[in-house]
């Protein structure tokens, strides 16, 4: 028990977490850290409605989770944590919900951002987040689906590499 | 006349459409919405705020059809549920879009929501079912 993965994914819960990482990993406990979501009841009904009944799930804000019983939860379920941005796993890493590697999933291409991948685009931003982590001893992985090539972010060249 | 917005994975809704149009003719009122990856999502819910005030020139509402429920163009569409007249139905296919053209006119889109809903399950058949009902 313990958390078996964590994501960054600006899709949130989405097909590929459904249908690809829960079975991969046997998540049974999803935790969604996005303010936005955790602050609009009709988005966060939404969502808490596509996860099916099998699987327990929490959309809950950076500030909720300082006041969450995390060590229990890690305890006692295989957590699966999804961020939309590396800026909010690295705020919720620092706020005590610890994790041995962080997943790059989706990251959209937005004006400023290049593309490391299919499916990744970062900015200064982002690389700033990024290799911090890395200095921090977590491992940065690149993996869409679980049938992908998983690839290293490279603090040197700030890019993925294998 | 309800509209009809069809959004999928890649290019599945564009092709669905094409495919209902060259069986029952052109189909007004209706758009295909293809969410690719790394897609920003933002920039597609607008994408389908503008493709429904398109599809929706009368105002007798607007139905759109997913490819699966908990993907990311069901989750976008769901967004839209707070509206009245917006009704979303996943898991989308062929029969379910051929039967909406029939009917578009003729029920309100929440009936239609229904009926649809019903009628693209039925459609739902093992071959081998049917044989043995023609044996047995």
């Amino acid at each position: 028990m313990s958390v078996v993965l964590a994501r960054v994914d600006n899709r949130l819960i989405h097909g590929q977490v459904l249908e690809a990482w829960i079975p991969h990993v046997n998540a049974d406990y999803i935790i969604v850290v996005n303010d936005a979501i955790a602050k609009d009841p009709f988005r966060k009904q939404l969502m808490l409605g596509c996860v099916p009944d099998h699987l327990q799930v929490k959309v809950c804000s950076l500030k909720e989770l300082s006041t969450m019983e995390l060590h229990h939860l890690k305890r006692r379920h295989n957590l699966l944590l999804l961020f939309a941005t590396p800026q909010d796993a690295l705020s919720a890493y620092e706020n005590g919900l610890r994790f041995p590697r962080l997943n790059l999933g989706n990251m959209h291409l937005a004006q400023g951002k290049r593309s490391i991948s299919r499916t990744l685009a970062v900015d200064e931003h982002d690389i700033q987040v990024l290799d911090r982590f890395s200095a921090l001893g977590v491992k940065v992985t690149a993996q869409c689906v679980p049938s992908d090539r998983v690839q290293r972010w490279d603090c040197t060249y700030h890019e993925l590499g294998s | 006349m309800v509209g009809l917005i069809i959004t999928a994975h890649g290019r599945l809704a564009a092709e669905i459409l094409r495919s209902a149009t060259s069986i029952m003719g052109p189909l007004p009122q209706a758009l295909a919405l293809a969410i690719e990856y790394g897609a920003d999502m933002e920039a597609v819910y607008n994408e389908l705020r503008h493709a429904i005030t398109e599809v929706d020139r009368d105002g007798d509402g607007v139905l759109i059809m997913t490819d699966m429920f908990g993907g990311t163009p069901a989750n976008i569409s769901n967004r839209f549920l707070n509206i009245p007249g917006i009704e979303v139905l996943n898991g989308v296919n062929l029969p379910m879009v051929l039967k909406f053209c029939g009917s578009r006119d003729s029920m309100t889109v929440e009936i239609l929501a229904d009926f649809l809903q019903r009628y693209g399950k039925k459609s739902i058949i093992n071959t081998r079912d049917i044989l043995g009902r023609m044996e047995g």
